[in-house]
């Protein structure tokens, strides 16, 4: 295992994320559960007994967490997009069965009600990471991922164009004295992920952030 | 394996899709993107969100009208708009799963049942006007380096509407006071007036569209995930229905939004023609060879035969979809 960069190039520099960390061990471990497990992958199944510890080409630092460090990138811009939900009364006329009730739909609260999401946007040409791992294997796990962030069925954070290189220093966890990724700190000002799945509970533990 | 879609859609009549309003009048939907120096710059965008809508409808119909069959609301629900999280809901996360496996149409756009989300396996992209703003971003047989500006694209339209209560030579189709007395029992004298009619709200305006002009193409791109060959037949049907009526976007009933389609495939670095959709109909793109029809035909005739042949299970499953 060596250091390397990954660099995402991006589509058109539009990713949805409010944080920005985009921790880059937890997007490969998507790609390997992908590539390894589609079945799991499409039909989400968060039973912690059957929970499947993906085989990631990363190297490990004390404490069970990948030399891996979160999104590095240069903010062009910041904004607040909207996404839309309504639901369908013309197509509900046609396809709905009301089963000889009046058909009645409550469109003004609870499951039907049409709704304007907002959504962070981050602009940003590029995003990139430092890890030490396998550059063949983290290349090949990569082209599993179109795309990165929240909401990537609408097209957010598509990536142009994936590139892995080696590089002579480790920047995983520290760059010119500045933190790269979250550690486990017991007087750290968080509680947070610091091994994919980030949003399991048992992962979360009080970190000093970057 | 992942499949990259290139997309064009190319405007047969102005394209309006509105972002901001202001009084009567209405603005296109831009965005910020990165420019081809790295620096923001806004552009028109026709959503991703907009199109896989569309899409989505466009599949539940093909698939409904090949069944037959009508569904209880929540399944309805499902199937066109994506469903719903949380909150008390009979459909439950094992006939989410179910519903996947047995329909290719779900498997492929996803939805919310119980208290998880289903992933989808197509990540639909905005669409953006080839102008010089996007030049970078199209594949390099589409680059343009004389391309102008989306912003030189644009057209205004104005229209009236009028209160026709208001015009003399219709007045006669106006019920009076006195004859909506006489149906609705309301007795009053000739010395009673009666009631004083509530002032309508003015009916009658003028108000301007910002549009994106005819002869307009959009580019976008489509990410289609570990796709089945039945996965893929359902995705080309929803192009199929979309043929029957070929408008993105609003004001469709004006003729607004009349568009054409082609889609260029990439697998494992191949690109090679995949669907075009023309007003009413859905054609392999002109390169498209013999072969790629016959290609076609045959993810369309697999799907259509696997609804046919599977009609009984898949109209009991989704009736008994609500318990």
């Amino acid at each position: 295992m060596s250091p390397l960069k990954i660099t995402a190039r991006l589509f058109d520099g539009r990713i949805a994320t409010t944080d920005g960390y985009l921790p880059i061990d937890s997007i490969l471990a998507a790609a390997w559960m992908k590539r390894y497990h589609p079945e799991k992958y499409y039909n989400a199944d968060p039973t912690i007994d059957e929970m499947i510890t993906p085989v990631l080409p990363l190297a490990k630092l004390d404490g069970d967490i990948y030399a891996a460090s979160f999104a590095q990138f240069r903010k062009a811009g910041e904004e607040t997009a909207y996404w839309h939900k309504r639901f369908d009364a013309q197509l509900a006329e046609d396809y709905v069965n009301f089963a000889g009730r009046r058909g009645r739909v409550n469109t003004t609260s609870a499951t039907y009600k049409a709704y304007r999401m907002p959504l962070n946007v981050i602009l940003t040409p590029e995003v990139v990471w430092y890890v030490v791992g396998e550059k063949a294997e983290t290349e090949s796990l990569l082209e599993e991922i179109p795309s990165l962030g929240k909401k990537t069925s609408q097209g957010f954070g598509q990536v142009f164009e994936w590139t892995v290189e080696e590089i002579g220093q480790d920047w995983s966890v520290w760059k010119d004295g500045q933190l790269m990724r979250n550690l486990p700190d017991p007087d750290g000002d968080a509680e947070w992920g610091v091994r994919p799945p980030y949003w399991l509970p048992a992962n979360i533990v009080r970190c000093r952030m970057p | 394996m992942n499949i990259k879609l290139d997309g064009i859609f190319t405007m047969l009549a102005p394209l309006s899709h509105i972002g901001m309003s202001i009084g009567p009048d209405s603005y296109l939907n831009t965005v910020t993107i990165i420019d081809p120096h790295g620096k923001p710059c806004e552009v028109f965008c026709y959503t991703g969100n907009a199109w896989r809508g569309q899409l989505r409808d466009m599949g539940a119909k093909y698939l409904l009208n090949k069944l037959g069959a009508k569904l209880p609301l929540e399944l309805f629900y499902l199937l066109f708009s994506g469903g719903a999280i949380g909150g008390t809901q009979s459909i439950d996360i094992d006939q989410g799963r179910r519903y996947r496996q047995v329909l290719p149409f779900f498997s492929i756009f996803g939805g919310g049942v119980g208290n998880q989300i289903l992933p989808g396996k197509m990540n639909i992209g905005p669409s953006y006007p080839m102008g010089k703003e996007v030049q970078h971003l199209l594949p390099e047989e589409l680059r343009n380096p004389e391309a102008k500006s989306w912003k030189t694209w644009t057209t205004e339209q104005s229209f009236t509407r009028k209160d026709d209560a208001k015009d003399d030579n219709l007045a006669k189709f106006l019920q009076t006071a006195q004859e909506r007395a006489a149906i609705t029992g309301e007795l009053f004298t000739a010395e009673e007036k009666p009631k004083k009619e509530k002032k309508d709200a003015p009916q009658q305006m003028r108000y301007t569209q910002e549009l994106l002009a005819a002869g307009s193409r959009l580019y976008h791109r489509i990410t289609l995930k570990d796709f089945t060959e039945l996965e893929l037949g359902a995705f080309v049907s929803c192009l199929t229905q979309f043929a029957e009526a070929p408008y993105i976007g609003g004001q469709s009933r004006k003729g607004d939004g009349l568009c054409s389609l082609d889609y260029e495939m990439t697998i494992d670095g191949e690109k090679q023609d995949f669907v075009t959709v023309h007003p009413e109909k859905v054609l392999p793109s002109p390169l498209a060879a013999e072969a790629k029809k016959n290609y076609d035909r045959f993810l369309q005739d697999m799907y259509d035969n696997y609804l046919i042949e599977n009609k009984q299970d898949l109209v009991k499953l989704m009736e008994a979809g609500v318990q």
